[in-house]
């Protein structure tokens, strides 16, 4: 059957076609979320507990700016006793780890809010005042979309990530086609895709336009969808996302070699613990490339002790990375890791557009976590398996 | 160098740092011409715009202690100030401010006796005159006396490499 | 008669048979090192003044260390002056993020016992604990000693620190510093070398002496020194015998002595903004903090997060205080890592960092906003340096520190314990 239908159907406020959804958790962070706060007035939430304020963006803050939005957020957690993260990590690892259920629906004003469908919950995007509005009345309108249906099939070749792949359904849906549509994952490449591969799908599908992602393991039928694509695993190759937008996806072996001067491991679709281990076994006895700064960051607190504890973080310290702590980082690119005037930065986070980690010149390439590793090592853009 | 000259007078306190003179957000600014601006920004954000080429730095005692950044006395120059008259000098300013050819005299009391917006005369080596009254100064040593002679330590080594503006 | 600390090192690197304090001496540098800050300003110095080949480049040391990870979009550039100069002038000694250059050069033995220094950062003093005569310079200087091989030094007058006794627990070196500081005010040691001598001086761990060294130029002094004991010599791997000569001479001239009983040392505060606005911690215990960080080249050595973390074990920070753990170099990281001290910080709710000036450089790594307070570990509390200007900044040891994160106001670790 159809996931999302079910979802929205017990989430809607009204049993006729629903056009408002109940919410169960809202997502207030120092990005753009913030001004939801200034659009609240002196209103009362409709549940504290489920209205989760996080400083994860740009953490330790980089500007007296910043550090005034996040003093405001502070200001308002304290007043209302919300739940509260500070410092402790990226906001949807935190709820996907400690708060989300199936089923349940999640706003934020965050560009990978599709990222809970990975557990079978619904994240929407909204704007600050959609979310003021949601903390007030614990509600959002809502009209259903069409759903559209991605099977994958087949397993990942070595050296392919989670990434590769939804960097390759990104290339085959192209950006606006989905546009307003709910995609479906599902398909046998699900019984070897973990909960992190899911994490990495999920986060990015956003990217095709679409409203939000969810997987669902019980679509059986392509015909419940307006439209079914299917890709087998087997098939995606070591990919990247030039710079700038999600329009020119390509494989890693049609690259010419390209120098790098940063490299980053973390944020919300590469700083679980699978992927440290990855970039670790890669790293692992070798040092980065003379110039080469290569910068880690944990997703978030609990990551960051599991990889202590691994050893994986003394791998990074040996091999010469700066390990910076857990949030955001240089995928957000306010203050760490700052690239200068056509500099190239290979991310294995989520975002790429012009000037978000510094200069407009600047050229970010959107890869793996293993990509990324090994083009720390090399000092050219390198698929893991060339390592 | 003139060994005589006269500037209006720009008033401070003791323990102006060098994090007030730049602060360190602004010391990796491309040129000292857009650095100038962000001078005392901390302490007196509209400073910068309101000093003019020729005038004077009048501080307390330890003017520039804090960093070793050597942005502080150049974007001093840059702003044109002519000389920087304190109580005392810390000591990595000090020496910051002579090799860049920033003349500092110490003078425990005339930043006793003048106000903001005063006129002071330098006799350079010998005394400093302020709303009628003179204040001796003494003599500097003679390593540092050239370096200021010559424009500052650049100068100075271009002359002992032979080089020829 | 006998010389100082300072005046023995100044002769042993000059040759001159004596020296007292006002003479000009011309050093002969045993190491140099400059910093990311002032890449861009060495080399176009260096080049402007006309020299073909640096002196010497076994002596020459390259360290990015303030910007490093990159936060604003000029730092990439200077980090590319750091590879130019060490490229087109062959120096092979180039760290490109191991940590704080000032903890990097005495733990890896670029600094050494009986040496004279210079780096271009005025935390250079801390090397003094190992019985080295260093100091910092600015960006022209360097560029003038990276040509010649030479420059020229002031010898210094000199006070005596005498400290006897032992210390109370939960008082420490920086409490030590803090309370001198208090006494001697920001340019009661303006030229001077301080020299820190007695039997709770010889009771402090070299990482505790790093520590004073470190903030001597907090009240103007241009070294602070220790005599060579044991335990220097093997941190820093040289024979001690060779550097007995490297000790206090009775009669030596100072021009100042200064007693103190480290029995009646407590924690002490510098409070906002200047770094000799030195309180015991009873006269402002209570105010409230917003952000709390250890770390810098004063306090982010293993000691120091050793003993945040005792204070931190099993428990949790404010929930609104924001809390910054750095260590001050890739080898300490280590050690705290494998000691456990950075899983209890993370557990305990720290934001840890790789090693480097972190908020201390003052541009980014936490600064703070309109009438925030911020309890550092580090070495300055001036206007504006970490944020607004309208921000405090309270000065502290780390154990202080951590105790005060986790009651979110500043709190004596003592009074956690009871």
């Amino acid at each position: 059957m159809v996931l999302i239908e079910k979802v929205l159907s017990e989430a809607s406020v009204t049993a006729e076609k629903s056009t408002a959804l109940h919410v169960d958790f809202c997502i207030v962070n120092d990005a753009a979320a913030h001004s939801g706060v200034d659009c609240m007035g002196g209103a009362t939430l409709f549940d504290n507990k489920r209205v989760v304020v996080v400083l994860d963006h740009d953490t330790p803050s980089g500007s007296v700016e910043v550090s005034a939005i996040q003093r405001k957020l502070i200001n308002f957690a304290k007043q209302h006793d919300t739940v509260f993260y500070n410092g402790e990590g990226i906001g949807y690892q935190l709820l996907l780890d400690n708060h989300v259920k199936p089923g349940q629906v999640v706003v934020g004003c965050g560009e990978h809010m599709a990222v809970f469908g990975a557990v079978g919950a619904v994240g929407l995007k909204v704007s600050p005042e959609a979310l003021a509005k949601a903390m007030q009345t614990g509600t959002v309108p809502f009209a259903a979309p069409e759903a559209v249906n991605i099977e994958l099939v087949g397993e990942m070749k070595a050296g392919v990530q989670a990434k590769d792949v939804i960097l390759t359904v990104l290339r085959m849906m192209g950006t606006t086609k989905l546009a307003g549509k709910i995609i479906e994952f599902s398909g046998d490449a699900f019984q070897t895709l973990t909960l992190n591969d899911r994490i990495t799908l999920c986060n990015l599908a956003g990217r095709t336009g679409a409203m939000t992602a969810i997987v669902n393991l019980d679509a059986s039928n392509p015909d419940d969808y307006a439209a079914h694509y299917r890709l087998d695993l087997n098939d995606v190759s070591v990919c990247v996302a030039k710079p700038d937008n999600f329009e020119d996806i390509v494989e890693v072996g049609q690259l010419l070699s390209i120098p790098v001067n940063e490299v980053f491991i973390g944020g919300c679709s590469a700083g679980r613990i699978e992927d440290l281990r990855v970039a670790a076994d890669i790293v692992r006895g070798k040092k980065t490339a003379r110039g080469v700064r290569m910068m880690i960051a944990p997703a978030t607190s609990a990551v960051y002790v599991q990889a202590l504890q691994e050893g994986l973080i003394t791998d990074f310290i040996d091999a010469g990375a700066i390990v910076m702590n857990q949030g955001c980082s240089v995928c957000w690119g306010k203050s760490q890791g700052i690239i200068d005037t056509d500099e190239v930065l290979v991310s294995a986070g989520s975002h790429n557009c012009k000037g978000c980690a510094g200069a407009d010149t600047a050229k970010i390439y959107l890869s793996s976590a293993a990509t990324a590793a090994a083009s720390a090592v090399t000092g050219v853009i390198t698929a893991p398996n060339r390592i | 160098m003139q060994r005589v000259f006269k500037g209006k007078v720009w008033k401070f306190g003791d323990d102006i740092d060098t994090d007030i003179i730049i602060p360190t957000q602004h010391v990796t600014i491309e040129t000292m011409e857009e650095m100038k601006w962000h001078a005392f920004e901390p302490l007196r954000p509209e400073l910068a715009k309101l000093i003019t080429p020729g005038d004077i730095l009048v501080g307390g005692k330890n003017f520039g202690c804090g960093s070793s950044r050597e942005q502080a006395p150049e974007v001093i120059c840059a702003l044109g100030v002519k000389c920087v008259i304190a109580k005392s000098f810390a000591r990595i300013f000090f020496r910051n401010a002579i090799n860049n050819g920033l003349l500092l005299i110490e003078s425990p009391e005339l930043p006793d006796h003048c106000e903001e917006g005063d006129i002071v005369t330098v006799e350079i080596n010998s005394k400093l005159v302020c709303n009628g009254r003179e204040f001796a100064i003494p003599a500097m040593p003679d390593n540092l006396f050239t370096i200021i002679e010559d424009g500052g330590l650049v100068k100075s080594m271009k002359k002992r490499n032979n080089i020829i503006d | 008669m006998g010389h100082t600390l300072a005046e023995k090192i100044l002769m042993h690197n000059t040759g001159v048979a004596s020296c007292k304090p006002g003479d000009i001496v011309i050093t002969k540098p045993n190491k140099v090192m400059f910093h990311d800050i002032y890449t861009p300003f060495v080399y176009e110095k260096f080049k402007e003044m006309g020299f073909q080949k640096v002196w010497d480049k076994n002596k020459v040391a390259i360290m990015f260390d303030h910007l490093l990870p990159t936060c604003l979009k000029d730092d990439p550039r200077h980090l590319r002056y750091g590879y130019k100069f060490a490229d087109e002038f062959g120096i092979d000694c180039l760290h490109e993020s191991d940590g704080i250059s000032h903890q990097l050069m005495p733990e890896l033995r670029y600094a050494k016992p009986g040496d004279v220094v210079y780096v271009t950062d005025s935390h250079t003093t801390t090397y003094g604990a190992i019985g080295c005569f260093s100091t910092g310079v600015g960006y022209t200087e360097m560029a003038a000693i990276l040509g010649t091989g030479e420059m020229w030094a002031r010898v210094p007058s000199a006070i005596k620190i005498q400290i006897d006794g032992e210390l109370p627990d939960n008082v420490y070196a920086k409490d030590i510093i803090l309370c001198i500081l208090g006494d001697l005010k920001a340019d009661g040691g303006t030229y001077k070398s301080l020299e820190f001598c007695g039997t709770a001086v010889d009771a402090l761990s070299v990482d505790s002496r790093l520590t004073i060294s470190n903030m001597v130029v907090e009240c103007g002094g241009k070294v602070g020194l220790f005599a060579v004991d044991r335990k220097t010599a093997e941190y820093s791997g040289v024979d001690y015998e060779a550097f007995k000569w490297l000790s206090f001479d009775e009669d030596a001239n100072y021009e100042q002595v200064l007693h103190y009983d480290a029995a009646s040392f407590v924690p002490y505060i510098a409070c906002h903004p200047y770094v000799d606005n030195v309180h015991p911690i009873t006269e402002v215990t209570d105010v409230a903090v917003n952000e709390v960080f250890i770390g810098s080249c004063t306090n982010g050595r293993l000691e120091d997060l050793a003993a945040a973390a005792e204070i931190l074990k099993g428990k949790k920070v404010n929930p609104f205080v924001k809390f910054i753990v750095t260590p001050a170099s890739r080898s300490i990281f280590k050690e705290a890592i494998a000691a456990g001290y950075i899983e209890t910080l993370i557990k305990a709710g720290a934001m840890v960092t790789h090693p480097y000036c972190s908020l201390c450089q003052g541009r980014s790594g936490g600064l703070l906003a309109d009438n925030e307070v911020l309890l550092g570990t580090n070495n300055r509390n001036f206007l504006g340096r970490m944020g607004s200007a309208k921000a405090k900044t309270y000065l502290s040891s780390p154990a202080v520190a951590a105790a005060s994160a986790i009651t979110g106001k500043i709190t004596d670790p003592k009074t956690l314990q009871a």
